[in-house]
Formats: structure tokens, sequence, C-alpha cells
């Protein structure tokens, strides 16, 4: 296993969880204008599910890009701005994945006005992180 | 389950977001300072030793010397990767490789098409092919 398997494995580890949150920040959206489709529990379930299994992918998105730089948590050049991005979208879609949990399927609509308004700012920063990974294998 | 509260989810959200950080920085450090202790073979650190050549060339001799002299202070000695990215198993082609190195990256890496010849980068290409493990 050497660099180039832990390069591999982490494009192939990272893009679950980025579909599972963005997709879970979509129905979370849909379910939150469409006030009064008779689909709104099932949009807010789906969201529910896929914040959490995402979050959970994230580990393993994290894991293998630190095997993959050998335990860096900063770096320089484009690993440090991956890296700017890295750790707060991390943090914040734990955050919001254990908030969602507990809390259950259906919050207030102050309470899920704020955790959408969250969410749109940990898919910006995942994105981020994204662009600034590809700019890595890709940019040069 | 029973749902908790939404303030007092708030809290442990946060709680949890900061052991979920904390635990991959713990993650991190053992990586960096352990690595023989989770059992990761043949994993690229910049304290192993550089790999022989495995058939020595005047042209892989030379490149040898070329990276010593312009790539080792950013890629180490080894090519291990230090400020640079491991240059070991590189998976571009020669002509990309020649590419970066002549006209570098902005912002990351300075060019040396003025400093090194064709010739010579061929040569540390050579010597970047020798390069495995």
């Amino acid at each position: 296993m050497n660099s180039l398997f832990w390069e591999r494995a982490h494009g192939g580890l990272t893009h679950l969880p980025i579909a599972l949150i963005f997709a879970a920040a979509f129905f979370d959206a849909l379910a939150f204008f469409c006030r009064r489709s008779r689909k709104r529990g099932e949009f807010k379930a789906i969201g529910y599910w896929l914040v959490i299994v995402g979050a959970l992918g994230c580990f393993g998105a994290v894991f293998s890009g630190l095997l993959l730089s050998n335990g860096t948590i900063g770096g320089t050049g484009a690993v440090l701005r991956h890296h700017y991005f890295v750790w707060p979208a991390f943090t914040l879609i734990v955050g919001l994945a254990t908030w969602r949990f507990l809390v259950g399927r259906d919050p207030s609509r102050r309470a899920f006005t704020l955790y959408l308004g969250i969410m749109l700012v940990g898919c910006s920063l995942i994105g981020a992180a994204g662009f600034f990974g590809g700019e890595m294998l890709l940019g040069h | 389950m029973k749902n908790w509260g939404e303030g007092k989810a708030f809290l442990a959200a946060i709680l949890a977001s900061g052991v979920a950080l904390a635990g991959m920085f713990g993650v991190a450090s053992v990586i960096r300072h352990g690595q023989s202790s989770i059992a990761i073979p043949a994993f690229a650190t910049s304290t192993q030793p550089a790999m022989k050549p495995l058939e020595p060339t005047a042209d892989a001799a030379h490149g040898r010397h070329l990276f010593l002299m312009n790539c080792a202070h950013c890629h180490g000695d080894d090519a291990r990767g230090e400020e640079g990215p491991d240059l070991h198993d590189l998976h571009r082609s020669d002509a990309r490789i020649h590419e970066v190195i002549t006209a570098g990256i902005k912002g990351e890496m300075p060019s040396f098409g003025k400093k090194l010849g064709d010739p010579d980068v061929r040569q540390l290409i050579t010597y970047l092919r020798t390069l495995h493990g």
C-alpha cells in the first residue's frame, strides 16, 4: 500500500460522503420549501438518513486523506488550501449530523431554518475542499 | 429513541464535533509518529532511506545530481517529499513531467525552463523513473 493506493482510496472514499451530504441538503431544502406537499415527511426522512450516513462516510474520507498525506493536518500550497476547508467542513458536518440524529426527523421550523443555513455553509466548505483537492491532481 | 431537546442536542453536537476533530488530529499524530504501530507497510515517509536506482545509468546519475542541486530542498534528498510532494512512483507521462519542470506550477513550484536545458530535464526524468517503492 503506497501513496498511489491511498490516492485512489481517498478519491473513492471522498466522493460518496460528498454526494450524500449534498443530497441531504437538497432533500431537506425540498422539505423546507414544499410545506404543503404530501411528500414533505419523506423528504425530511431522506435528508435525515443521508446526512447521518454522509457524516459517517466523512470519517473514512478524512482517514484515507491522513494516510495519503502521512498524517499532515496543515501542509503547504494546495494541500494547505485543501485543509483550510476540509477541517471546518468535517467539523460542521459531524456537528450537524449529530444534532439531526438527536433531535429527530421533524425539528421546529425555526431550528430547521438555522440547520439548513448551516448546511449550506457546510456544502460550500465541502465544495471548496473538493475543488482544491482536485487541483492537486488535475491543476498541474 | 426519544428525541432530545434542540438546545441540548446543539450542545451535544458541538461536543461531538470537537471530539471528532480531536480524534482525527490524534489519528494524524499516530500516523506521523507511529506508522509501524498501525502496520501500514511500504508507506511513504520522509525518514525512510532513498531507494537505490535499479540500473544506474550515466543519465540517471546526472539526473540525480541535478535533482540534488535543484529539487532536493523542496522534495527531500530522497525525493520522499518535504515541502513538495513525494516523487516516487510518479504516474504521469514523461511529457507531463517535462512540462511541470520547465513551466513550473503557479504558486506551487518555480519554473526551471531557463535554468535547465532539454537534455537536463530528460536526465532528471530518467532519474525520477528509477524511484520506486
